[in-house]
């Protein structure tokens, strides 16, 4: 029997689950776009509106068929990367952190935030906070050095990877 | 010597020089006397005064001391009320949440019922059915496609109490009113404001653990206080400020960062309207009989005692 859903609209704590977003977050990005509704139920429109106002972008369709270890994180990272130059996340252009990881499970995710971390505090990555949370460009003195690492998997910053 | 028959004039002068030089110097004599006596006199008032001077300095000092630790005990037992009034109130929203989470479960249990009538339920299955394809509809022929929507405009009218009983407000607890404060502080307290928080009286799981534990009032308490500072902050002109959630006490605390933000306008005031508007606007804390006010207090009131 089809359930009450199929009436209901959503609670901020389900979008938030759907979109991978704190459901504080998701709060502010409706309030920013003027379209919290009153009783803080959302219907299908507003979630799309919290993606775009947002600027949610989902960067994984699907996680790696191998478990999660080492060689994974470090086959996830360079795709990773090579997503970021794709789009052109260059300083001064920059990417919400969290859709870095949308779209794979936590085990996965784990390790990659911790492969981030370290290209931050090893400057290759500019971070900054924002309203919408932290954001991420690449350093463009360090350009160079990343498409090294994504393409020939070698470089300073398959060292900086190294040492985390 | 000899009496002169006639004294020469200028001896009787100079006798009278004599006894007018005495008299002037028995008069200094007396007049140095006074003085002497009067300086002595205030010598002896200025060394009590003095004595009084310096009592005054202990006097003084004993009272500052005192005052001290008034003051210090003043703002030990202010930061211990507004800790139990943090945590008191954080008592009345859990245990209100959980008498409204009862509500609203058998207020769903209605609902579920109101399912299982078969003529409900067979519009709900065509209800669903046709949400299934839905999408596909442009495809038909417009004939058919206009019947579809006809036929469907029809089942949902059919279901339309069920719709809104589904989306219907929180039912009322009928509880008397209790007031539940959200507290406010800037840093630095005089001058142009570098950070802003608000301590609120729902645990702090309500933000680290979103994931594991279930949507309940002091979640949505929360909601309705993050959206309050963002509006306050856009009313401010600093929208972009960075927000952070951190844990005070137990409780979700709001800290935003201002001091790349051009302030204008009156924070406080404004906190205190935004504060106040949700009163009208949150039908669950009604629901809950939780009247919500903001409360500004001193930033170092709401830090942890220094040991």
């Amino acid at each position: 029997m089809a359930g009450l859903e199929l009436f209901q609209r959503m609670s901020v704590e389900q979008v938030a689950k759907g979109l991978e977003l704190h459901p504080f977050e998701i709060i502010r990005i409706l309030v920013a776009d003027g379209s919290l509704s009153s009783d803080l139920r959302l219907d299908a429109s507003s979630v799309e509106r919290v993606r775009v106002a947002g600027g949610l972008e989902t960067w994984w369709a699907s996680n790696p068929s191998a478990a999660p270890g080492h060689d994974v994180t470090l086959a996830l990272l360079r795709e990773l990367l090579q997503k970021v130059l794709a789009r052109g996340y260059v300083e001064p252009r920059g990417v919400r952190a969290d859709n870095l990881f949308r779209g794979l499970d936590t085990e996965y995710q784990r390790g990659l935030r911790r492969a981030v971390n370290a290209l931050i505090r090893g400057g290759v990555f500019m971070s900054s906070m924002s309203a919408t949370g932290l954001t991420l460009s690449v350093a463009p003195a360090r350009e160079a050095d990343l498409r090294l690492f994504v393409v020939e998997g070698r470089g300073p910053v398959s060292h900086l990877w190294d040492q985390d | 010597m000899s009496e002169l028959a006639n004294r020469p004039a200028v001896i009787a002068v100079l006798e009278e020089i004599a006894q007018w030089k005495s008299r002037a110097d028995a008069e200094f004599n007396g007049s140095m006397a006074d003085v002497q006596r009067e300086e002595g006199a205030l010598r002896r008032s200025i060394e009590e005064a003095q004595r009084q001077l310096v009592a005054l300095a202990a006097r003084r000092s004993e009272l500052r001391d005192k005052q001290e630790m008034v003051a210090l005990g003043a703002e030990t037992r202010e930061r211990a009320a507004l800790r139990q009034g943090l945590a008191d109130d954080r008592g009345i929203v859990e245990g209100r949440a959980a008498l409204l989470e009862a509500a609203l479960g058998a207020q769903e249990r209605a609902l579920r019922n109101m399912l299982r009538d078969p003529e409900v339920a067979g519009a709900v299955e065509e209800y669903e059915k046709f949400v299934e394809v839905e999408a596909s509809l442009a495809v038909l022929p417009s004939g058919y496609r206009r019947a579809i929507l006809d036929h469907h405009d029809k089942v949902r009218r059919r279901l339309e109490p069920v719709i809104a009983a589904s989306n219907a407000g929180p039912p009322n607890l009928g509880l008397a009113n209790v007031g539940v404060g959200v507290l406010f502080a800037v840093d630095p307290a005089e001058g142009v404001p570098e950070a802003l928080v608000a301590v609120l009286p729902v645990p702090f799981a309500v933000c680290r653990d979103w994931a594991e534990r279930r949507e309940d009032l002091s979640s949505r308490f929360a909601y309705r206080v993050v959206a309050a500072i963002s509006r306050l902050l856009t009313a401010v002109g600093a929208g972009e400020a960075p927000i952070q959630y951190t844990d005070v006490a137990g409780c979700l605390a709001v800290q935003v960062w201002l001091g790349d933000c051009d302030l204008q306008g009156d924070i406080n005031e404004r906190a205190l309207e935004e504060i106040e508007a949700l009163r009208e606007e949150a039908a669950e804390l009604s629901a809950a009989g939780i009247e919500l006010y903001g409360l500004w207090v001193r930033a170092a009131m709401l830090a942890d005692e220094e040991e």
